[in-house]
C-alpha cells in the first residue's frame, strides 16, 4: 500500500474549486514532484495533505498516510501528524523561520514539541540533523540567529526542522525557487541525498519543469485544480499525451537565438571602468565603515539592434549597474556613454535626449505599474521626455501604437493595471517603454516573475520587436535559458567584475571560466534531465 | 493581500460615522435661525432641569443647553476641520517634497518637523493669543500648527517606502522630476492613509478645541463653545448637573466616533494606501 494516497480529493474555497478529484500516491523512497501554473493547485494540494487549508476551505474525498485518514481528523492528531510523520518546507526561508530564535533552538524545538525529548537531548539531535544538512557546527554555530545566515543557509535550517524527526514523507513548495540557480542546485541535490538515505518519500512541488524533471522519478502535471497527467517522469515527458502536458514541455525547451554577425560599432552604450561602492556595515563603533565595490570596473558596450545578455546571481551587482546605465545612480568612477554623450553632460535637456534611446522594463509586473492611474497614462509617461508637448490626438495615437505593438487593445487605455493580468500588465510596460521609440531597451529581469507558457509569449514578442524596428537589448536575468533563447552575446557577472564575455552560444556551450561552467551545470535543463533518467532508480 | 470580507467597514466605523453625520446635521442647522429663540436670555427659566420644553435644561442666564450645545458643535467642528485643512495643505507636501528629494532637504524638514513637534499646542495657544488675541481663529492656527508634523511624517515616512518601487523608476525614467514624481505617483496612493489621519487628527482637534475654549483660548462669547460651557458649570455643577453634563457628553461623543471612524478607515484604507 502507498504511504500517501489521495482519492478524489477535492476542495472548494467559498464557491471555487480550487481542487477537482485528485488522485495520487507517493511510495516510499520516491520522488513524486508536482507540476504546473501559479494557481493550478500545487500548493492547495500540499495544505490539504497536511490539513493547513486556509479558514472556509472545504475538503472531500480521502487522504490516506500510512493507512490512517486524514479528511476529518481532529487537529490533535494532525498536529500530532505534521512534523512526526509528514515533513514540511516551505518557499521562502526568510519567513519560515524565527527571527528571534536560533537556529539551534528552532530546530530543537521540533523535537521538543512532537519528539518529547529532554533539552539536552533535543539540542544534540539539533545539532546532528544540521549536520546532516550541510551546516556543520564548527562552521555554522548553532547559536546563529536566521539574518546571520545566506538564504541557501536558511533553506538548510528549514530542511533540517522538517527532517529532525525523520518523517516518512517530506513536502517541499518550491524549495528553490527563492534561491540562485547554484544554491539552488546544492538543496536539490541535499533533498535528493535525504530521500536516498532516509526511504523517505519526497513531493516536490515546482513550477519548473525541468528542477522537477531533474530530481523526480515520477510527475504529475496540475493544471487548474486537476491532474491532466501523471507517470514516470521519462516517458511523460518524451510523449506527454496531454495537450497542456505538450504546451508546458514546448514552453520550457526555448528555441536558441539564431545566429547573427557580430554588430559593427561605433556603440550605442558604451560603459568604461564602471565603479560604484555603498558604504557596508560599521564592524565596530570606532571602526571606519568599509566601502563594498557593488560593481568594480565594468566595461560593456551596446550596438545598435544588438541583443546582449547580462547574467549573474543575486548580489553580482547587476541592478546596481543597471542603474548606473540608466542614469539613475551615478558612478564613482568611470563613464557610461550613450550615443558618445553622458548623462549630466547637458542639463536636464540633455538627460531627457539621452533617456529618449535607453528606456527600461523591470522585473515585477505588479511593482512596476502605479496601481493608481489608468493605462493610457502610464504608456504615455515617457512622452514627458520629448522636448515638445504633443497634442492630445497625437499623445492618444501614441499610445495606441505602442499598446498594439505589444499585442494589446486600444481600449485598454482606460483600464487600470488590476485588471490585468501578471503577462498582460508585462506588455504594459514593454508598451511604455517603447512610446518613445528609443533604440536600447534595458529589460531587468523582465520575464523572471512570469509563469512558462507567458515567459514563452513575452520573449516572442521581445524578438520581434527587436527585429522590425531594429530595437537593442541588454537583457538582465539570472535565468541562462532565456538568455540562450534571445540573445547574440552574453556577459558573466559575478562580485561586481565581469568574469566572462562572448557570443551567447559560446559562452554557455563551452564556457571558459570557473564560474561560469558551475552556472551552466547547475541550471536546470529539461534535455539533461532527460537524459539522465533513462532507467528511474526506484528503490524497493 | 486582502482577506475576503475586509473591504467592508466594521460596525463600529458605520456608528461613529452616523454619530458624525448627526453632529454635522446640527451644526448645519445651527447656521439657520432654528436656535436663535433658544440662545435668547429668558431669566425667567434660568436653570431649569432638563424637560419636554428644555430638553437638556436651562443654564443661569436661561438659556436653552440644548441649543447651546448644537451651536458649540458648530464651533468644535469648524475649528478642528480649520486645524485639520492647515495641518494637510502645509504637512503633505512638506512631507512629499522630503522624501521625492531625499538629502539635505529631507534632513532639514525633519529636523523642524521636529521642532514643531515639541512645541504643545497648549503653549502655541497661548504665545498666539498673546500676540493675535484669544479667538477661534486662535485656536485654528494653533492646534493647525500641531497638525502640520503628524501630517508631514506620516506623508514622508509611507511616500519613503514607495520611492524605491519600480514605478517610481520608471517615472524617473520618463523624465519626471521629484515635484511631478510626489504629486502624481506618490499622493495618490497615499490618499486613503491621509483619509483616516485626517478623521483621527480631527477627533484630537475637537479635543483640542475644548480644552483652549475650557482655558478660554478659544472661542470667545458669545459664540457657544462646550469647552467654555464646561467651564461656566463648574460652580453649579452640584445643584445643576445637566450644565456639564450635556457638553461633556456631546464632547466625548464626537471624539469616540470620530476616533472609531479614523480608525476604521485607516484598517480598510490604510493596508492598500501604499500598496498595489
Amino acid at each position: 500500500m502507498a504511504l500517501l494516497s489521495l482519492r478524489g480529493l477535492s476542495v472548494t474555497v467559498g464557491d471555487r474549486r480550487v481542487l477537482d478529484s485528485i488522485e495520487l500516491d507517493a511510495e516510499r523512497g520516491e520522488i513524486l514532484g508536482l507540476c504546473g501554473q501559479s494557481g493550478s493547485g500545487k500548493s492547495m494540494t500540499a495544505l490539504a495533505v497536511t490539513g493547513l487549508l486556509p479558514d472556509g476551505a472545504a475538503m472531500r474525498g480521502s487522504v490516506c498516510f500510512e493507512g490512517a485518514e486524514l479528511v476529518g481528523a481532529g487537529e490533535r492528531e494532525l498536529g500530532r501528524i505534521r512534523g512526526r510523520g509528514i515533513g514540511i518546507v516551505f518557499q521562502e526561508p526568510a519567513t519560515a523561520l524565527n527571527p528571534l530564535m536560533t537556529i539551534g533552538e528552532q530546530v530543537a524545538e521540533t523535537g521538543r514539541v512532537h519528539g518529547t525529548l529532554t533539552r539536552a537531548a533535543a539540542r544534540r539531535l539539533a545539532a546532528a540533523t544540521l549536520e546532516r544538512v550541510g551546516l556543520k557546527p564548527d562552521r555554522v554555530a548553532l547559536g546563529r540567529y536566521p539574518h546571520e545566515l545566506s538564504g541557501g543557509q536558511r533553506q538548510r535550517v528549514a530542511i533540517a526542522m522538517a527532517i529532525a524527526l525523520a518523517p516518512r514523507l517530506l513536502i517541499a513548495d518550491e524549495p528553490t525557487t527563492a534561491l540562485d540557480v547554484t544554491t539552488q542546485a546544492q538543496i536539490l541535490d541535499l533533498l535528493a541525498g535525504l530521500v536516498a538515505t532516509d526511504g523517505m518519500a519526497l513531493v516536490l512541488i515546482s513550477h519548473d519543469l525541468a528542477v522537477a524533471a531533474g530530481l523526480a522519478n515520477r510527475l504529475a502535471i496540475l493544471e487548474g485544480g486537476r491532474i491532466v497527467e501523471q507517470g514516470a517522469t521519462h516517458a511523460l515527458l518524451r510523449s506527454p499525451t496531454h495537450p497542456y502536458t505538450r504546451s508546458l514541455v514546448r514552453d520550457f525547451t526555448l528555441p536558441d537565438a539564431i545566429a547573427r554577425p557580430p554588430a559593427a560599432p561605433p556603440a550605442l552604450l558604451e560603459a568604461t571602468a564602471v565603479v560604484r561602492s555603498y558604504r557596508a556595515a560599521r564592524t565596530g563603533f570606532f571602526a571606519r565603515p568599509a566601502q563594498r565595490r557593488a560593481v568594480d570596473g565594468v566595461d560593456l558596450s551596446v550596438a545598435p539592434g544588438e541583443r546582449v545578455g547580462l547574467v549573474g546571481e543575486s548580489g553580482s551587482g547587476k541592478s546596481t549597474l543597471v542603474r548606473t546605465l540608466l542614469g539613475l545612480d551615478i558612478p564613482d568612477s568611470g563613464t557610461v556613454r550613450i550615443n558618445g554623450e553622458h548623462f549630466g553632460s547637458a542639463g536636464a535637456a540633455g538627460t531627457r535626449r539621452l533617456r529618449r534611446l535607453v528606456q527600461a522594463v523591470f522585473q515585477d509586473p505588479y511593482g512596476s505599474l502605479n496601481p493608481r492611474h489608468r493605462v493610457g497614462r502610464i504608456v504615455a509617461e515617457p512622452l514627458h521626455l520629448l522636448a515638445v508637448a504633443l497634442s492630445a490626438v497625437e499623445r492618444e495615437r501614441r499610445v495606441t501604437a505602442a499598446l498594439t505593438a505589444v499585442g494589446l487593445e486600444p481600449r485598454d487605455a482606460a483600464r487600470r493595471p488590476h485588471e490585468f493580468s501578471g503577462g498582460e500588465r508585462q506588455r504594459i510596460a514593454i508598451a511604455r517603454a517603447l512610446v518613445v521609440e528609443p533604440r536600447l531597451v534595458i529589460l531587468d529581469e523582465a520575464v523572471s516573475a512570469l509563469d512558462a507558457s507567458l515567459r514563452a509569449q513575452i520573449l516572442s514578442l521581445l524578438l520581434e520587436l527587436s527585429r522590425s524596428r531594429g530595437l537593442a537589448y541588454l537583457f538582465v536575468s539570472h535565468d541562462l535559458s532565456v538568455v540562450r533563447a534571445i540573445t547574440d552575446r552574453t556577459l558573466v557577472m559575478r562580485a561586481g567584475v565581469i568574469v566572462e564575455e562572448g557570443p551567447t552560444a559560446d559562452v554557455l556551450d563551452r564556457p571558459r571560466h570557473a564560474y561560469t561552467r558551475e552556472l551552466v551545470a547547475a541550471t536546470p535543463s529539461l534535455e539533461r534531465a532527460l537524459a539522465s533518467h533513462s532507467t528511474p532508480a526506484i528503490p524497493t | 493581500m486582502s482577506a475576503p470580507g475586509s473591504t467592508g467597514v466594521s460596525r463600529g466605523t458605520a456608528i461613529g460615522a452616523v454619530v458624525i453625520g448627526l453632529y454635522g446635521l446640527l451644526a448645519l442647522a445651527s447656521l439657520t435661525s432654528l436656535f436663535d429663540s433658544g440662545l435668547a436670555l429668558d431669566v425667567a427659566a434660568r436653570l431649569a432641569p432638563p424637560s419636554a420644553r428644555h430638553w437638556f435644561g436651562t443654564d443661569p442666564l436661561g438659556r436653552d443647553v440644548f441649543a447651546m450645545v448644537a451651536v458649540g458643535a458648530r464651533t468644535s467642528l469648524a475649528v478642528a476641520i480649520g486645524a485639520v485643512l492647515v495641518g494637510v495643505l502645509a504637512g503633505t507636501p512638506l512631507g512629499l517634497i522630503a522624501a521625492a528629494r531625499g538629502g539635505f532637504t529631507d534632513e532639514f524638514l525633519a529636523r523642524g518637523n521636529d521642532l514643531l513637534f515639541a512645541f504643545p499646542a497648549l503653549l502655541l495657544a497661548v504665545l498666539l493669543s498673546a500676540a493675535l488675541g484669544p479667538g477661534a481663529l486662535t485656536a485654528v492656527i494653533a492646534i493647525g500648527i500641531f497638525n502640520v508634523p503628524v501630517f508631514a511624517r506620516l506623508v514622508r515616512g509611507s511616500a519613503r517606502a514607495l520611492m524605491p518601487r519600480d514605478f517610481v523608476l520608471a517615472a524617473r525614467l520618463a523624465g519626471r522630476g521629484p515635484v511631478a514624481i510626489a504629486f502624481e505617483h506618490l499622493l495618490p496612493n497615499l490618499a486613503g492613509l491621509l483619509i483616516a489621519q485626517v478623521a483621527i487628527q480631527l477627533s484630537l482637534g475637537i479635543a483640542a478645541e475644548a480644552g483652549l475654549s475650557y482655558v478660554g483660548l478659544g472661542a470667545q462669547p458669545p459664540v457657544p463653545s462646550w469647552g467654555r460651557m464646561l467651564n461656566d458649570a463648574q460652580t453649579l455643577v452640584g445643584s445643576a448637573p445637566w450644565l456639564a453634563l450635556f457638553p461633556g457628553l456631546a464632547l466625548a461623543l464626537a471624539v469616540l466616533a470620530l476616533g472609531l471612524v479614523g480608525d476604521g478607515l485607516a484598517a480598510v484604507l490604510g493596508g492598500r494606501g501604499g500598496m498595489r
